[in-house]
């Protein structure tokens, strides 16, 4: 053992707590300090209220988002098969006329 | 020159998802129209639409029949304050897109004075499984592709339906 | 229990180590150990006020979490634990304790000698002169006379790093150290 390893082990040795140290601890136990303050479970009841209200405005703006969207695809699949409709009756029209014209009338390739 | 490389430009496309592209000149055909119908519905959109159609209303219950197996559903629309305001070129390239195509064939075309309709249809094993529509008259352009199988009986009902549908969006 | 050993372990020492905790008193066992727990907090804090409000928090801290420990080895390693950690947290959060520059720490007007409480206190400064993580090791090498592989086990550290501060914390001290205790063994 060298003589620096000596010197720290007789500096380092272990000394008494102060006195009432025992006292001191078992007092703090009884103390309301101890318990954990009403406020701090106030506090996480207030962060989790937070977290789920914040979690169900974001799920409620997706879904509003998701429901806009839908309405407008909603919309546009209805106008567009309308309009698809109404072009396809409108060439079948014409070339009904035509063929009952005969073929000078007009020049139907096929018809549907 | 200009329309040329165009239409060999358009013809030279890859077709992919969406096959028939409508060409770059629709955007100025757009900005002389008085009223523009643009619709770019592909399959994640149809099936979002799918999913508010009603099964109960007869209409709404038709289309969402119709919607249900389609991959795109697109249509341009121009209607126009005056006549003049577009020419064949501006069509060109995508009839020559349907031309080329592999599966595309015409199989409607009637021209009247000032009118000119086709209809192209694409098939698989026998069935329709795409349909372009090309109506042009002297005051109203509309494009209309459909990529996926279409019962056109069951199209054909929409036209005496009384569907709720929005007015077409306005300039 | 996973080899501990106080520093002066007898055989009733020992045998108590083995005594479920739930028999004991919790005042017994914060008279038993309030010693050990307060002399690692003032060694490495060098603050007693502060050393003692930390040593009387990890004992209420242990008392929150006595369910879990099942005998006094496990006390021991827990103390031991929770102290080091919390004296380190300390120091890290706290600017009222800087680390102590070691070319700053003064020297005697004469050589000490062995056994000379002013070269203990001497000591004891230029071990709070180390840095945090160093000094733990330092000071449960030599206060609790643990071996590397048991203190790698409280600081929760590979077991060749705590060795690395050992060898470093004492190069550093010895460095200074040999002005009081004259040229020192390596």
């Amino acid at each position: 053992m060298n003589r620096l390893e000596e010197a720290l082990r007789d500096a380092l040795r272990r000394e008494e707590a102060p006195g009432g140290f025992t006292e001191g601890v078992l007092a703090r136990l009884s103390s309301p300090a101890a318990r954990p303050a009403p406020w701090v479970w106030l506090r996480w009841a207030l962060v989790t209220t937070l977290s789920l209200l914040l979690l169900v405005a974001v799920q409620y703006n997706t879904e509003r988002r998701r429901r806009a969207e839908g309405e407008r695809a909603k919309a546009q699949v209805l106008t567009a098969l309308r309009i698809t409709a109404e072009k396809l009756e409108y060439t079948r029209e014409k070339t009904t006329r035509a063929t009952s014209r005969g073929p000078a009338a007009g020049r139907p390739v096929n018809t549907i | 020159m200009k329309n040329a490389i165009a239409l060999i430009a358009f013809s030279l496309l890859p077709l992919s998802a969406q096959d028939v592209k409508f060409p770059e000149s629709f955007d100025k055909l757009a900005a002389k129209a008085k009223e523009t119908v643009n619709i770019n519905l592909d399959g994640s959109m149809l099936q979002l639409a799918g999913n508010f159609l009603s099964g109960q209303k007869s209409g709404e219950a038709t289309v969402k029949q119709l919607a249900a197996g389609l991959k795109g559903l697109y249509v341009r629309s121009f209607e126009f304050a005056e006549d003049g305001q577009y020419t064949d070129a501006d069509v060109a390239p995508i009839r020559s897109q349907l031309a080329g195509a592999k599966g595309w064939s015409k199989i409607v075309d009637v021209a009247e004075k000032n009118e000119h309709t086709e209809v192209y249809a694409r098939s698989e094993a026998d069935k329709i499984v795409g349909m372009a529509v090309i109506a042009a008259e002297s005051r109203e352009l509309t494009v209309v592709y459909v990529d996926g199988p279409i019962d056109l009986a069951r199209l054909s009902k929409l036209v005496n339906l009384d569907l709720d549908v929005a007015a077409p969006a306005k300039k | 229990m996973g080899g501990f050993r106080l520093a002066a372990a007898g055989t009733g020492e020992v045998e108590a180590l083995t005594v479920p905790v739930a028999r004991r008193e919790f005042a017994d066992l914060v008279r038993e150990h309030q010693s050990m727990v307060y002399s690692l907090s003032l060694h490495i804090l060098r603050d007693p006020p502060a050393a003692e409000e930390l040593a009387q928090e990890g004992f209420l801290q242990l008392h929150r979490n006595l369910s879990g420990l099942k005998t006094d080895a496990h006390v021991v390693h827990w103390l031991r634990k929770v102290t080091c950690h919390r004296s380190i947290d300390r120091i890290r959060r706290s600017k009222s304790h800087p680390e102590v520059n070691l070319a700053s720490a003064p020297e005697p007007a004469v050589p000490c000698y062995r056994g000379d409480p002013m070269l203990s206190e001497r000591i004891r400064i230029l071990v709070a002169s180390l840095p945090a993580d160093l000094r733990t090791v330092v000071v449960l090498r030599y206060q609790e006379e643990l071996e590397p592989a048991e203190i790698a086990e409280i600081l929760s550290q590979p077991v060749r790093k705590v060795k690395a501060h050992l060898h470093k914390g004492l190069a550093l001290l010895r460095e200074k150290a040999k002005r009081f205790v004259g040229e020192v063994e390596s």
